[in-house]
């Protein structure tokens, strides 16, 4: 939502069931602090509730992000997710931390590479890239590092609607199919 | 030409985004990272870093120097600093940083790294002595909260003083220092633990430099005497640090290196004499035979730390007196020098009960080390190489080779053997080992610039420790590489890529009575991504990735840094956030920080968890800086929570 020079934004997760639940909350913030750097910051609430004797968990943090885009084709994202010391709080949170660039080769054809670290995890490095070989029409295909997941996708723009389609394998778990609409409202 | 010159500098170089201090700091890093870029001498960062500070304080003005000022660019190699003089000369004088990167042998990465420590001003004089009196008092705090009790006799913080003045042909100053868990003040007079002063008379005739009181020096290669530099860390750069002969008022805080005494250096034309002595106190775990009628020197101590009941015990133990002369001469392009060094200590060294390994210790309270040198420089070779002999008739021999084939490439080979037994208490030559003898090796490394704005540099030393070593109970080889990636597509970005490898030899665990060994390899990889979007902000991204092995075990660090100066108030804010994994202490990865002036910043990052920290640095008014550094490293698991740490440094800086 447009808030003068800024944009804010609110999100609400909900996952689980009566016996265990999560849910987390964030308000956020985006500002454009120059002609190529954009940044961003949210504060995230997070509850985990479990039945039984289990404490009920619950944790405030915060996230950050910065956009730079160098020239038209390129741009630059860093994204750092909890950087608040674990001893401040109760329960223990990962912290993680991504970096990130993304060039138009040309037109049609969009590359990317990230990598991510979380704390006591191992670094998860990530590529892909989205062809448009026609204006509403858009293929794209992926490589991450962690379980070797490849993934594969398509997604068609109709009006307002953004409809996608996707598919990641697993080392583990196989192929995981999923499935979006995003509407943009004007 | 020039004006072309300068056309093009204000396209490449946009106005005064060369006097930034976190542009600075950011070349002090880089420059600091590539030569001290070995976990095995911590404290050599810190010696770099306070000597680009200095040149930062007292910048060398290139268009009134000679080429002895010019090596002042320590960093440069003898190619470089004898291109910049050559240009000078015949061009006249340089007006702006793109014309250095038009000298043969730079770029403009270089150029923008040489810059914070150059002026294009031509004061009259030489361009070291400064004719306006000035003071610099800089004072820093600091203190680790470790989960750990350490259980130190003294207060957990660490304090330093420096003061330093200049006024005509007199500079001078004090350095005290008390390390963590060390007390403040200490002996009678009262002083800090560490307390270092010197005055220091600077001429331009014959007489070049009187220093009384502490004071440094380095002559030659520095096999017979080097209280300064350690050479050769860093695989990729030449392994020779430019500059001559010197003498200089001592400022670091190791404690038992610097002579304390007098000194003096006279210079006719290119000849040139010193000498000088000095009797210092130095650090020593003393033992006794005989119901203590005779004393001797079982080790000689030389962390400088002071805060356990033993190292509080061999404090300021033994009394060393050291006298030493050199001279040197040169003509045309060759340079040769002579140097006799002693030492005497007040207890003979000595061992109880030697093992096989301190079978080449030094022994006896004497030592005394004769040395001769040259370098040659003729046209696109750098010729150099030294000879130490000590009076047991044990060797020092370096032997070099740089050679500039192309303007786009640079070779360098050097050959060193430094024979088991061959000891210099004040030398530390190059490519020796910490102990300064028992190593023998051939090193070699080239730098390219395969296209424009690609650099490539790979550099291996082969070396042979001919007897034992610690944690080693046998003759072993030991091989390191590396290969350095630069592509610089523009000012404003950055890309570097390193990989390392290297194998020794360690005895295995398990095995007892004659020690079996095993081969200890790591290889390692390293991606730097700098960005400048804007003439405020620098942005960098870095990934590590390092096996070990025997164990196995595999290290990973992502860090992300920001350095942000506010446009309206003179402030910058340094942030740094990293994360780590790594299975074993041999996995451990080391990551530079930004630091307190005049200092340096390298943890150990072992175990899973993260480190990140905050510095801030206000620039209060034009002679008061202030810098204030917080930093934490969090474990991610609760068994490890004893290596959670915090740490708090402020600093102040003053010039009046």
């Amino acid at each position: 939502m447009p808030a003068g020079n800024a944009g804010i934004g609110a999100v609400y997760r909900h996952f689980g069931y009566k016996d265990f639940m999560r849910h987390s909350a964030g308000l956020a913030c985006g500002l454009k602090l120059s002609e190529k750097i954009s940044a961003g910051i949210q504060t995230d609430f997070f509850a985990e509730k479990t039945a039984g004797d289990y404490n009920e968990r619950r944790s405030l943090t915060f996230e950050a992000g910065m956009l730079i885009t160098p020239s038209e084709k390129i741009s630059i994202g860093i994204h750092l997710f909890n950087p608040v010391p674990n001893s401040l709080r109760k329960n223990y949170m990962p912290s993680s931390l991504r970096a990130g660039a993304g060039i138009w080769l040309n037109s049609s054809l969009f590359a990317c590479a990230e990598a991510e670290m979380s704390t006591g995890d191992i670094i998860d490095l990530k590529a892909g890239f989205e062809y448009g070989p026609s204006e509403n029409f858009r293929i794209r295909g992926g490589y991450r590092s962690e379980n070797t997941s490849f993934s594969f996708g398509i997604g068609y723009l109709l009006k307002s609607a953004q409809l996608d389609l996707g598919f990641a394998t697993h080392e583990m778990l196989g192929v995981t199919s999923s499935a979006s609409i995003i509407f943009r409202l004007k | 030409m020039k004006k072309i010159i300068l056309i093009l500098d204000l396209i490449l170089f946009p106005s005064g985004s060369f006097s930034q201090e976190e542009k600075t700091s950011e070349i002090i890093g880089t420059i600091v990272e590539e030569l001290a870029d070995d976990e095995s001498y911590p404290e050599a960062a810190e010696i770099y870093a306070e000597k680009l500070n200095d040149l930062i304080e007292k910048p060398v003005r290139i268009n009134s120097a000679d080429e002895s000022e010019l090596s002042r660019l320590f960093f440069l190699t003898d190619f470089q600093v004898k291109a910049l003089a050559d240009y000078i000369h015949t061009t006249g004088k340089i007006y702006s940083i793109y014309e250095i990167a038009s000298i043969p042998g730079f770029d403009p990465d270089l150029a923008r790294m040489v810059s914070p420590f150059l002026s294009l001003n031509s004061e009259p004089g030489s361009g070291s002595v400064s004719s306006r009196p000035g003071s610099v008092l800089l004072s820093s705090f600091s203190q680790r909260f470790l989960a750990s009790d350490t259980s130190a006799p003294g207060p957990p913080w660490k304090l330093l003083t420096r003061y330093k003045f200049s006024v005509g042909r007199f500079s001078g100053g004090f350095t005290g220092e008390k390390d963590a868990g060390e007390f403040l003040l200490t002996g009678k007079p009262p002083l800090p633990d560490f307390f270092s002063a010197s005055i220091a008379w600077t001429g331009k005739g014959i007489l070049r430099k009187i220093i009384a009181g502490d004071f440094g020096a380095r002559f030659g290669m520095g096999t017979g005497i080097n209280t300064g530099l350690i050479t050769g860390l860093s695989l990729t750069q030449p392994g020779y640090l430019s500059g001559g002969d010197e003498i200089k008022s001592y400022t670091s805080t190791d404690e038992n290196i610097f002579f304390r005494g007098g000194a003096v250096q006279l210079q006719a034309g290119r000849t040139g004499l010193t000498f000088f002595s000095s009797i210092n106190r130095i650090d020593a775990t003393v033992d006794t035979i005989d119901n203590e009628k005779e004393r001797f020197i079982e080790t000689f101590q030389r962390s400088g730390l002071h805060n356990t009941i033993s190292s509080v015990a061999g404090k300021d133990a033994v009394t060393e007196f050291c006298y030493g002369i050199n001279a040197s001469t040169g003509f045309r392009e060759f340079r040769l020098g002579v140097l006799w060094t002693g030492s005497r200590f007040s207890h003979p060294a000595g061992q109880r009960d030697p093992g096989p390994e301190d079978i080449f210790d030094f022994t006896g309270a004497v030592n005394t080390t004769a040395t001769a040198y040259y370098k040659s420089v003729f046209g696109r070779f750098l010729l150099y190489g030294e000879i130490s002999s000590n009076q047991g008739k044990k060797f020092a021999f370096v032997q070099g080779l740089s050679f500039r084939p192309s303007d786009r490439l640079m070779m360098n080979v050097l050959y060193r053997d430094y024979e088991p037994g061959f000891k210099s208490f004040h030398g530390r030559g190059l490519f020796s080992s910490s102990a300064g003898d028992n190593i023998r090796g051939v090193f070699a490394n080239f730098t390219f610039e395969a296209a424009r704005y690609l650099f490539l540099s790979a550099g291996c030393d082969l070396r042979v420790n001919p007897w034992l070593k610690y944690r080693c109970s046998a003759p072993s080889l030991a091989v390191k590489r590396e290969l350095r990636l630069k592509y610089l597509p523009s000012d404003m970005i950055a890309f570097e890529a390193v990989y390392t490898s290297g194998k020794s030899a360690l005895n295995r665990q398990e095995s007892s009575g004659v020690r079996k060994q095993e081969g200890f390899k790591t290889q390692s990889i390293k991606g730097i991504f700098k960005y400048f979007p804007s003439d405020n902000l620098i942005l960098t991204t870095r990934l590590d990735y390092k096996t070990a092995l025997p164990d196995g075990g595999i290290g990973m660090l992502v860090l992300q840094d920001i350095c942000y100066r506010f446009a309206k108030i003179p402030v910058s804010v340094w942030f740094r956030y990293s994360i780590f994994k790594t299975d074993s202490w041999d996995s451990r990865l080391y990551a530079y920080e930004n630091d307190l002036l005049n200092s340096f910043s390298i943890p150990a990052l072992s175990g899973e968890g993260s480190r990140s920290y905050i510095m801030i640095a206000w620039k209060a008014s034009k002679s008061i800086d202030f810098r204030i550094k917080f930093a934490i490293t969090e474990m991610a698991s609760e068994s490890e929570s004893e290596k959670n740490s915090k740490e708090l440094k402020m600093q102040v800086k003053m010039m009046f």
